[in-house]
């Protein structure tokens, strides 16, 4: 009961941030659809999971866009297009995590230079 | 008189909010009550503005196939700009958090249109006040004629029951035969005299013949003793109709797993034996026709629904809803024998009638063909058959043709290898008491005509 609750709650609450023209109509609906493949359906785990690696990082602007950009345009029940999306997302977190990596490995160095 | 029209009853007489709110919520629980809502209201039997937004957006999911659920009706309200307010979400949360599952939709539904039926008559009744209080010099007989045209209307069943007067009367049946006189005369110059369908084809020509096809409307009965072909008729129908025709056809079998119907389809659109396909006893090139057949009917307009437990208010439910979302052109049900009981205290033949009814009703209301398919005793009666014969359009009967018939009925020796009768028992529209020879091969799982033999 208390799920049903927490999503009709949150469901609520991406559609009113529609109304106040906080998100678009690509936007509501991704959500809407990332709700249901969490507390409905529970498919297409490793998409959810990957998602949540991406929030947990701090990107550039430039390839947290890229990021969204990728998932609005993925159908989540067209398997071959979540897979491709996934794929992507991941390479760029990957590609980010070594470039912040490798950023903070010269700090130090300039530390130890110190 | 100051005041027109007096406002002293209670404003509740004239709407109840709780039962809108009930069936919208049902609606968004239960397919069933998705149903019988969606064919017995419409947004204008809901006093609320936002009830009827809400059931207007919940009809359109329906008619697309999206199950209704809180977020696919806010996803569908967003998108055409419907849901503009905090307050019509917190409606729809409120109705799809309240639902009371009491398997009473019909209740309250009658109780949202008995209170769309009461607004009508008190704007009824206000109009004819303001008549009174405005027309001066109106005629009496005038005032009065209208008024009761109006009330009559409003008092009316909801069933389709237009009166056709004189002219309407007269006016369709010139049409008809000129639409006929037309079409004959195009098919002796055109078609050299063959006859087309009016209805969808029944996959036997001389049926065809006979009867000009399964028209819309029509209720088809077609009775057989048990393993005599019953399914396989049904199933050589939906082929003709889904597969060969390319119409819509929902199929329900009471006695068949899907694996089983699935199989059948195989030894139908191949041509090889039942008993090989079943046992997996065939090669690699006949394995590849029968994959050529299966992509045919993938591309066909065939709706399976096998259902052991299958009462008549539930293929009522499943055909309206097929109706609404895949445009069904035939139901064949097979058989009503296996249909659960309406009322337990009912005897078998009465059971049956209420059954045959209920698909007549069904057939006329959707404007589709509803074959449904009976078994037939040992003997080769039917029981309440003469009952059954009055709601039926077309009965058939299919039997065995004896193997002392055969040897001695010159007339058989004509066609090349029947075995079976298909006779036509009753043709609402055309002639009836004909018996047509045909070949019925239980292993291939195929019935045609019987050839003419050319002397």
């Amino acid at each position: 009961m208390e799920k049903k609750k927490i999503y009709n709650e949150t469901a609520s609450l991406i559609t009113n941030q529609a109304l106040l023209n906080k998100l678009n109509n690509e936007e509501l609906h991704f959500l809407l659809d990332l709700l249901d493949l969490v507390v409905v359906t529970n498919q297409q785990r490793p998409l959810i999971d990957v998602l949540h690696r991406w929030v947990n990082l701090s990107l550039s602007e430039e390839n947290n866009a890229l990021i969204k950009d990728v998932i609005l345009n993925t159908d989540v029940n067209d398997q071959a297009q979540v897979d491709a999306s996934i794929q992507f997302i991941e390479e760029l977190l990957c590609t980010s995590t070594q470039v912040t990596e490798a950023k903070e490995g010269s700090e130090d160095e300039q530390f130890l230079d110190l | 008189m100051n005041q027109a029209f007096p406002q002293s009853y209670s404003e509740e007489v004239l709407y109840d909010l709780e039962s809108e709110r009930r069936v919208l919520s049902s609606m968004l629980h239960s397919e069933e009550a998705c149903v019988e809502a969606y064919h017995l209201l419409t947004a204008l039997d809901f006093y609320s503005p936002r009830h009827a937004t809400i059931f207007e957006l919940i009809s359109s999911l329906f008619e697309r196939d999206i199950r209704p659920t809180y977020v696919e009706l806010l996803k569908e309200g967003h998108s055409l700009g419907i849901l503009t307010n905090p307050r019509d979400i917190e409606e729809i949360k409120y109705i799809a958090e309240h639902y009371i599952d009491d398997e009473n939709i019909r209740y309250w539904v009658k109780r949202v249109k008995d209170k769309s039926r009461l607004r009508k008559f008190e704007s009824f009744l206000r109009r004819s006040t303001q008549v009174l209080v405005e027309g001066k010099d109106l005629e009496a007989d005038d005032i009065l004629m209208a008024a009761e045209e109006e009330l009559t209307n409003l008092t009316a069943l909801d069933v389709d029951d237009n009166i056709d007067t004189p002219a309407d009367v007269a006016t369709l049946g010139y049409q008809e035969v000129e639409r006929r006189f037309l079409q004959f005369k195009e098919i002796r110059e055109k078609y050299r005299g063959v006859m087309p369908l009016y209805g969808l084809p029944t996959g036997f020509d001389d049926l065809n013949h006979i009867t000009l096809g399964y028209k819309p409307g029509d209720l088809i009965i077609l009775g057989a003793q048990t393993g005599h072909g019953k399914t396989t008729f049904a199933l050589h129908a939906a082929r003709s109709v889904a597969v060969d025709h390319n119409s819509t056809v929902l199929y329900l079998n009471t006695e068949m797993s899907r694996e089983q119907i699935a199989l059948r389809w195989g030894s139908i659109l191949s041509g090889i034996e039942h008993d090989k396909i079943r046992s997996g006893d065939i090669n690699e090139n006949e394995l590849s026709v029968i994959l050529k057949g299966y992509s045919r009917l993938r591309e066909s307009g065939f709706y399976s629904y096998p259902c052991p437990n299958l009462t008549p208010e539930k293929a009522v439910s499943v055909a309206r809803k097929f109706k609404t979302q895949k445009n069904i052109d035939m139901m064949i049900v097979d058989y009503i024998g296996r249909m659960d009981k309406i009322d337990p205290r009912l005897q078998e033949w009465q059971m049956l009638e209420q059954i045959v009814k209920t698909l007549k009703m069904l057939a006329q209301n959707l404007k589709i063909v509803v074959m449904c398919l009976v078994q037939l005793n040992p003997d080769g009666t039917l029981q309440g058959a003469k009952r059954m014969k009055n709601e039926s359009d077309l009965m058939l009967k299919l039997a065995p043709i004896s193997r002392e018939e055969l040897e001695e009925n010159e007339e058989l020796k004509k066609y090349r290898n029947p075995n079976y009768y298909l006779h036509i028992e009753k043709n609402r529209d055309g002639r009836s008491g004909v018996r047509i020879p045909i070949v019925f091969d239980l292993q291939r799982q195929v019935m045609k005509n019987a050839e003419r033999i050319s002397l």
